[in-house]
């Protein structure tokens, strides 16, 4: 993995996605991208199940990566057909690699979040509050993964258009997906094993989150697992 | 559909393109693993593995924006020549021929990107052959065959690489003319830098014309 492909990720995102969308060492940016969205998830899984530990560690560290990687491979041929709506005939490679780019910041922040987020869970962060704090590393990440994206679309017309639609896409499918592999953190209750996936129906990902919320505010014993 | 079939079907068509993978050439480690990722992760990783490597290309000037420079450039620099000492030197229909023979430039650019795209015109694939048949010690008239066709795809590549970069310097020397024009037009001063840059205008474009029509006469300059 090209760690400078990284480091230019971070620092000159604008540069990055001038050259995804000329088709400039395209290849190596997506090789480098993959990689870092697999670790990046891996590590912050692991963190996140380590709330619950023993296997849930791995279990989530297995899954998160799962989530992002099949996040991207299902959006991709959406992100590529919006983009060529709204005049912008880019070949696939150029729109998968600004696409896997803006993930790769993404993991990044992931990577970057996964310390602290340990450190809390070490000095006995809650249930509620570790999904909360993920849900919300999740969505800083997300901003500093947009970023890359909008510069990635350059400033001809349509560049809200296909942020605003894309992010839709985005999160309705790795919300969706995301649940359907879920628990991440384990199950609240210590009595129970630890299991790879959940059979309990709790509604949707919103909701939750919602009632999550609400479980800091007022806490009572949690409902179900994220 | 199930879940379980989804996943069938996936994986069929990940293999599918891991097979394409492995029989676009030489199978060392690095396809290898290339067409494994592929297996997994084919939407993100298929148009890699299978497209054409970027930097083999050379960029479009359409793309990098040298022929919409120029076009600029030019009708900048005619609009700041005009009502000046210049306007003779640099006009409306000289300019337009200079667009005629950038146009006509930027066409054998992309007739040349289309040849590079086509199957048996990939400069690595040619290397590469011509690596294996002198490996295995074949025969020196076959040998001499995909040499001669290999250096015949580096003649063509570097027409191509050659083109773009004269275009680009092409576009850079318009902007300065442009700029001299226009000092030339407000602080009232010589012109003579621009006339000069006149003149390297037309010698660039003499040589481009030159090296495209192989017995046609170099293009009149009007200096």
């Amino acid at each position: 993995m090209s760690a400078g492909i990284l480091d230019r990720l971070l620092r000159t995102p604008k540069e990055v996605a001038n050259d995804c969308r000329e088709e400039r060492g395209a290849a190596d940016v997506a090789r480098a991208a993959i990689i870092a969205i697999a670790l990046g998830a891996a590590l912050f899984g692991g963190v996140v199940g380590s709330w619950r530990g023993d296997w849930q560690v791995a279990f989530a560290a297995l899954k998160l990566p799962l989530v992002s990687i099949g996040t991207l491979a299902i959006c991709a041929p959406a992100f590529y057909a919006i983009a060529q709506v709204f005049g912008r005939p880019w070949p696939l490679r150029a729109v998968v690699s600004i696409m896997l780019a803006a993930g790769a910041r993404l993991s990044l922040v992931l990577l970057a979040a996964a310390p602290v987020m340990w450190l809390l869970i070490s000095l006995g962060a809650s249930y509620p509050l570790v999904k909360v704090l993920a849900a919300l590393v999740y969505g800083l990440a997300g901003i500093a993964a947009l970023a890359l994206l909008i510069r990635g679309l350059g400033g001809e017309r349509g560049r809200a258009a296909i942020v605003s639609i894309f992010v839709c896409v985005f999160m309705l499918t790795g919300g969706q997906l995301a649940w359907v592999l879920r628990p991440y953190i384990g199950m609240p209750d210590r009595s129970k094993a630890v299991a790879l996936f959940t059979k309990e129906r709790e509604g949707g990902l919103v909701y939750q989150l919602f009632v999550a919320a609400g479980e800091i505010v007022d806490p009572k014993p949690a409902r179900g697992p994220l | 559909m199930s879940l379980r079939e989804l996943v069938v079907v996936y994986l069929i068509v990940g293999v599918a393109c891991a097979s394409l993978v492995i029989r676009k050439g030489a199978v060392d480690a690095s396809r290898v693993a290339s067409a494994a990722a592929t297996v997994v992760i084919w939407p993100l990783w298929a148009p890699f593995a299978l497209g054409k490597p970027a930097a083999a290309q050379a960029p479009n000037p359409r793309d990098t924006g040298a022929v919409a420079r120029i076009e600029r450039a030019l009708g900048e620099a005619v609009d700041a020549a005009a009502d000046t000492p210049m306007q003779g030197v640099f006009s409306r229909p000289v300019a337009a021929r200079v667009l005629a023979e950038v146009a006509r430039v930027a066409t054998r650019v992309g007739e040349l990107r289309a040849l590079a795209q086509r199957a048996g015109f990939d400069l690595e694939a040619s290397a590469r052959r011509l690596r294996d048949l002198e490996a295995r010690g074949s025969p020196e008239r076959t040998v001499a065959t995909a040499r001669l066709q290999h250096e015949s795809l580096i003649r063509l590549d570097k027409l191509l690489v050659d083109d773009v970069q004269a275009l680009d310097d092409l576009a850079d020397l318009l902007e300065a003319l442009r700029s001299q024009l226009l000092l030339a037009r407000y602080a009232g001063s010589s012109a003579e830098g621009a006339e000069a840059m006149v003149s390297e205008v037309w010698a660039r474009l003499e040589g481009l014309g030159a090296v495209m029509d192989v017995g046609r006469m170099p293009m009149d300059s009007p200096t």
